[in-house]
């Protein structure tokens, strides 16, 4: 098998390449064009196939992650969509919560909802909490809605009716009447896309896959044919928020899943490699230009959430459990009114760009200190293809930090990192905790262009174990793309006490129910029985609690229902996330997921017998890895040219294409298995 | 004690001791038993001084800023630093002694290194109910403290590591759910001891010294940060005062006054006096909620951006004349305070924002919309697992406008100020309880125009939809001598409002407090928000945003 994966960020889209006939593998990275736009990939294809030295017809599947979905949310460019709701509920988006931006300001503006007023119809109906109608939707009641919805000429309808999740009729007819006056719109119905009580996030949620489901589809249109033209036969595969992957079809009925798929990639990755390490926990770390992403492994496996927000806009699906904190190499230090130093949220972006890049700004930033104190060479930043000026970056920091603080451009350049380090510290630590898990003593994976370079210093202010890099940290997320398998997820609400026996037939028949849907799903898609797996998860509760917790259930209990097992696990996990658990009080069901995975043949990255052609070290340069010490003559070591095994002591400046490794004085670097790094700052294991 | 501290370690411990504060919040939401603390962040967590001055506080909702340091403070005249030992926590919540309201209650617990204070850990938490006259003590109509539930003078709840049973026992048999109660002290002892293992940690590192001076150095920053931004004030002197309805011992309103003046060494007085006097009913304010709200109000027109700390305040001096409804002597009711520090905040924020226009808006609204219902669910849907009909009590807040402000409309339908509680979903409270959500809608208009208008109010009908239940209540902003105010020739918002829809189909206009109302299937009460104020001369409006209002529907017609 012969493996593609594409991964389009914001400037560059990363291409990987691996050849299961040879063992080889390949990278690249391409320029991503215009927003937006399918076609620049052919590019990227045409290098990284002549590399290799492959026909395109020789891949055997491509994976595809991009964030155009996500752009089109953070830059308010979505499609024109028209939202159709129970009477009394039109402005159920612009109400969100009732809660606002920011604790300690009055002048933060509003955040849009996606479907503006004016564009959102009440439709006289209604069920009641059971499921019952109390207010039939009648036909000419529908019609006139359905006129108001046409005149309006959206390109997509999102429709949600109070409780549809316990009774769908009303938003099934009134799509019926909807499909037959707008035969080529598209509708997403609550219901389906997130069947779950709190009309918001269902409503948000809805109408986040109709602002995004057009914008979605042309870009996918737009991809097979770039792909067709590149004679890439190959089955496509998208990549989803949930770390799985979806066919183009599936990625077009809930277009709302590939909102998070961007970070996802390097975290299935991250597992991935955690578990080839035998490392049970760490923390990712993937730093770019703007942003930092990061997720706690646990048990080797990555967490899931069943919400995020992005940009202010819930999103009820379930994700991966990523946190994006605005930490990056753009991000700029300014000295604040009570002279503290700061570094962001501001960014530079790649627009100007640090002060030291070719066209850059006069802000001093995360990059401009990394610059000066030796950490990045200027002449081979990104591999040479931007030559980095450490004059510029020198005088900006003299200009707006070191001559107003009174201390050396050094001393101030060190001072950026030690403050950025110390704000991402203090995000990590709290939303580690905040998930149980404590950050201290355990591996700290850096990945992204940034990663490598600060994750030391990060996991020095945490007191962590170590850092992890892996082989190819700039194009790791597409990397992970490979590891992921098609993925469906559905939901229901289900009611009754765990221990009764008519509401476990009925919790059985409706998790039958659901993964014979998803069943038919992965058929669809071309997985052959033997590659299908499910699993099911119980949403529990104490009876007269709000919260509920996500009970995995297994398979054997499912046909055998053991109450005593289920409920075990059920404390046991309350203990966990609470920190107490009340055996003596009943549980009740409250939802069902059942997740359906159809495993795709992965490429193997086990292997390491890769040619050494490269002497290991190219020279020495002065690095500054605190002030105490001041600039240390460094040696700088090609990372082409360590095999598994070698280690590296510090301090050392490890040099990739893609990245650059920072082995502080005191740290033992190893090769382990995949080419890794294994930076221990303790020593002993 | 002569040691140097550079700028940049200071700010680095500034990050490290925030972190302290969030990992004690995690500790406590991670094992509270409350809705109120997991779903509306009635807490906080804070690290002090062994002075007793907050050095970092856990960010959760604005109306518990600067609580703990009031409170300690007033604990070091009964038990003084000498006499607290190691494992000790202590417990108060005397809302003439430090604290807010009874429901409030906080704990403090020494950390210690090698023997000496270095620190203190600090937690208050909202309980659900400290007993009283009415399940979840607070009662508007209250005239006395006493009717407030049990009152905790500074007592040791744990001497040196062992639990003080009697007060437990006490707690259990005098509160409604003492399962909460405990389980929520619980939680609170735990972020305490979380406090004390992490400032320990941190000492470890630093050495006591060095901790000390680290974290003079941060009081001292936050001082000559707010002392900068006093500085820039375009306006040195201002008075201003508003109006709250009473409506329990008196259709006359009461009056907030202040007069605010930034003096030559950059320091601010904010002096309420002039304010009306305590009032026979659970309106008044304790003092310490007085001074946190305008601590509150302070840090929104200079400092929105900025960590918090004690030293942020060393600049403020406050005064609040003893007797006047926000500094009320015992006996007090002061259970509903939410209403009078809400009010407290809208009257400093009216004074200030003269002195940094940029960072003010107009009135926002303070008009609380609340209710909370109880009785017996007899709906047939209702039955719970053992078929019964099970009692229900619920509660929900809404919102109303914020107010416009230079370059920006008021945000509609906002939960303003000290709060920051989220409206109950329709389809939540239905499933919870015999009420059905009719509608919830912005209220066109309800904003005051100005050249940047007010945010909308919103409008929420409720149904009842089983025998009968009892139902209070309050709201304020009802008439236009209270509704919020415009800024600089913008236009006051609408009022609030509270009406009751029979069966029969009558209709009643409620006043601002109404408590113990009986309905029946088939009612319908409404509540309806303030709408926020509007900024600016409403003629400078601009065309295109005037367009948007009408094409909205956020403003009913072209003016």
């Amino acid at each position: 098998m012969r493996y593609l994966a594409t991964d389009v960020g914001g400037t560059f889209t990363d291409m990987v390449l691996v050849d299961g006939v040879t063992g080889q593998f390949f990278v690249d990275k391409v320029p991503s064009g215009a927003r937006g736009a399918a076609a620049p990939i052919a590019v990227g294809i045409q290098q990284i196939l002549e590399q290799a030295g492959l026909q395109a017809d020789e891949i055997d599947l491509f994976v595809h992650g991009f964030t155009v979905s996500t752009n089109a949310l953070l830059t308010g460019a979505g499609a024109k969509a028209a939202l159709i709701t129970t009477k009394g509920f039109r402005d159920v988006l612009e109400i969100r919560n009732q809660l606002r931006p920011k604790l300690y300001s009055v002048t933060t503006p509003r955040i849009d909802p996606v479907i503006p007023r004016n564009r959102v119809f009440e439709v006289d109906e209604r069920v009641d909490a059971f499921g019952a109608v109390v207010t039939d939707l009648n036909d000419s009641d529908m019609d006139k809605v359905v006129e108001a919805v046409a005149a309006t000429k959206p390109e997509a309808i999102a429709i949600c009716l109070t409780f549809a999740h316990l009774n769908p009729d009303h938003e099934v007819r009134l799509a019926a009447a909807l499909k037959a006056r707008l035969p080529d719109t598209p509708v997403y119905l609550s219901h389906k896309i997130n069947p779950q009580i709190e009309e918001w996030p269902r409503a948000n949620t809805t109408s986040i896959a109709a602002y995004v489901g057009p914008i979605v589809d042309r870009y996918l249109t737009q991809l097979e044919q770039t792909l067709d033209e590149e004679h890439l036969t190959a089955p496509l595969r998208i990549m989803r928020s949930d770390g799985g992957v979806a066919t183009p079809p599936s990625s077009r009925t809930n277009p709302a899943h590939t909102l998070l798929s961007g970070p996802a990639g390097g975290v299935v990755a991250a597992s991935q490699l955690a578990k080839d390490l035998d490392i049970a926990n760490a923390i990712t770390f993937d730093m770019g230009g703007t942003s930092a992403d990061f997720a706690a492994i646990v048990g080797a496996e990555a967490r899931m959430v069943d919400n995020r927000v992005i940009s202010g806009h819930p999103l009820r699906l379930p994700s991966l459990d990523v946190e994006t904190i605005s930490a990056g190499g753009g991000s700029i230090a300014w000295i604040d009114m009570g002279g503290a130093l700061r570094v962001g949220p501001q960014s530079a972006g790649s627009v100007p760009g640090p002060a030291c890049y070719p066209n850059g700004g006069d802000a001093p930033t995360v990059t401009d200190a990394a610059v000066v104190m030796g950490l990045l060479d200027p002449n081979f930043y990104l591999g040479g293809r931007i030559s980095l000026s450490a004059d510029r970056a020198r005088n900006a920091i003299m200009a707006k930090l070191a001559d107003p603080l009174g201390v050396s451009v050094e001393d101030a350049a060190y001072g950026i990192v030690r403050i950025a380090t110390a704000g991402m510290a203090q995000a990590i630590r709290t939303l580690c905790v905040e998930r149980g898990v404590d950050p201290r003593r355990l591996w700290l994976m850096g990945f992204g262009g940034a990663g490598p370079l600060f994750s030391g210093f990060l996991a020095q202010a945490l007191d962590m174990r170590g850092v992890i890099v892996p082989a190819h940290p700039g194009v790791f997320a597409a990397e992970g793309l490979l590891m992921s398998d098609i993925r469906h997820s559905a939901q229901t609400p289900v009611k009754g006490l765990v221990t009764d026996p008519a509401k476990i037939t009925a919790f059985a028949e409706a998790a039958k129910r659901l993964r014979d849907e998803t069943n038919n799903m992965l058929a669809q898609d071309g997985i052959t029985a033997d590659r299908r797996s499910f699993r099911c998860f119980a949403g529990l509760r104490y009876v007269g609690q709000y919260h509920e917790l996500s009970v995995e259930i297994a398979p054997e209990t499912l046909s055998l229902w053991s109450a005593e097992t289920v409920l075990a696990q059920f404390h046991a996990q309350h203990q966990q996330v609470y920190g107490h658990a009340d055996p003596d009080s009943p549980v009740e069901f409250v939802s069902l997921q059942i997740d359906s995975m159809g495993r795709i043949d992965r490429p193997s990255l086990m292997d390491d017998d890769q040619q050494i052609t490269v002497p290991n070290t190219t020279g020495t340069r002065p690095v500054m890895f605190d002030t105490s010490q001041g600039f240390i003559d460094t040696p700088v070591i090609d990372r082409a040219s360590l095999v598994l095994g070698e280690q590296v002591h510090g301090p050392a400046i490890i040099t990739q294409l893609d990245s650059t490794v920072v082995v502080a004085p005191g740290e033992t670097a190893q090769v382990a298995v995949r080419r890794t790094l294994l930076i221990d700052r303790k020593g002993t294991k | 004690m002569s040691i140097e501290i550079d700028s940049i370690s200071r700010d680095v411990f500034q990050y490290e001791v925030v972190s302290v504060a969030e990992e004690m919040s995690m500790a406590l939401k991670g094992s509270a038993y409350s809705s109120i603390i997991w779903d509306m962040l009635d807490y906080a967590c804070g690290v002090l001084d062994p002075d007793g001055n907050t050095i970092a506080q856990a960010e959760t909702i604005p109306a518990q800023l600067g609580i703990m340091p009031t409170a300690v403070k007033r604990i070091f005249e009964k038990i003084p630093l000498e006499e607290w030992h190691e494992g000790d926590v202590i417990i108060c919540n005397d809302p003439f002694f430090g604290c807010t309201h009874t429901l409030d209650i906080l704990l403090f617990s020494p950390v210690f290194y090698d023997g000496t204070i270095i620190a203190i850990s600090a937690t208050v938490a909202h309980h659900i109910d400290l007993g009283g006259k009415v399940p979840g003590t607070e009662a508007a109509d209250a005239v006395e403290v006493f009717e407030e539930g049990l009152r905790f003078p500074p007592l040791k709840l744990l001497d040196r590591g062992e639990p003080n049973y009697t007060i437990f026992a006490m707690i259990d048999k005098n509160v409604r759910d003492p399962q909460a109660c405990a389980g929520d002290l619980r939680a609170q002892i735990a972020s305490c001891r979380t406090g004390e293992r992490r400032m320990q940690d941190l000492c470890a590192r630093y050495g006591p010294d060095q901790l000390r001076a680290l974290m003079a150095a941060s009081l001292d920053y936050g001082e000559a940060y707010m002392r900068a931004a006093l500085a820039k004030a375009e306006v040195h002197e201002n008075t201003a005062s508003i109006l709250i309805e009473d409506d329990v011992t008196s259709d006359e309103p009461m009056k907030l006054v202040v007069s605010a003046r930034i003096e030559d060494d950059q320091s601010l007085t904010v002096d309420f006096t002039g304010t009306s006097a305590q009032r026979a009913h659970g309106i008044n304010c304790p003092v310490a909620s007085a001074i946190g709200m305008t601590y509150y109000a302070a840090k929104v027109i200079f400092s929105p951006d900025l960590t918090q700390n004690e030293g942020c305040n060393r600049p403020l001096n406050i005064i609040i004349p003893e007797g006047c409804f926000l500094n009320p002597v015992e006996p007090a009711a002061v259970s509903v305070r939410h209403l009078s520090q809400q009010a407290v905040a809208d009257v400093v924020l009216k004074t200030l924002s003269p002195m940094m226009p940029g960072n003010a808006a107009a009135g926002c609204q303070i008009s609380f919309p609340t209710f909370t219902a109880g009785g017996v669910d007899d709906r047939p849907g209702a039955l719970d697992n053992a078929n019964r009909q099970p009692y229900f009590v619920i509660c929900d807040i809404i919102s109303g406008g914020m107010g416009g402000y230079s370059g920006g409309d008021g945000l509609s339908a906002i939960d303003t100020h000290g709060g920051h509680c989220a409206i109950l979903s329709a389809e939540v409270t239905e499933a919870m309880s015999p009420f059905r959500v009719l509608n919830t809608e912005l209220v066109p208009d309800s904003g005051g125009k100005g050249r940047w208008r007010g945010g909308l109010a919103i409008s929420r009908r409720y149904e009842v939809l089983c025998d009968n239940l009892t139902l209070s209540g309050y709201i304020q902003q009802t008439r236009p001598d209270t509704a919020t105010w415009g800024y600089s020739g913008g236009q006051p918002g609408q009022p609030a409002s509270a009406r009751l829809f029979s069966e029969d189909g009558s209709e009643q206009r409620l006043s601002s407090k109404f408590v113990g109302l009986r309905m029946k299937l088939g009612d319908v009460i409404e509540l309806t928000g303030c709408g926020g104020g509007g900024w600016g001369d409403p003629d400078h409006r601009d065309r295109a945003a005037l367009e948007t209002d009408v094409a909205m529907g956020y403003v009913s017609r072209p003016i």
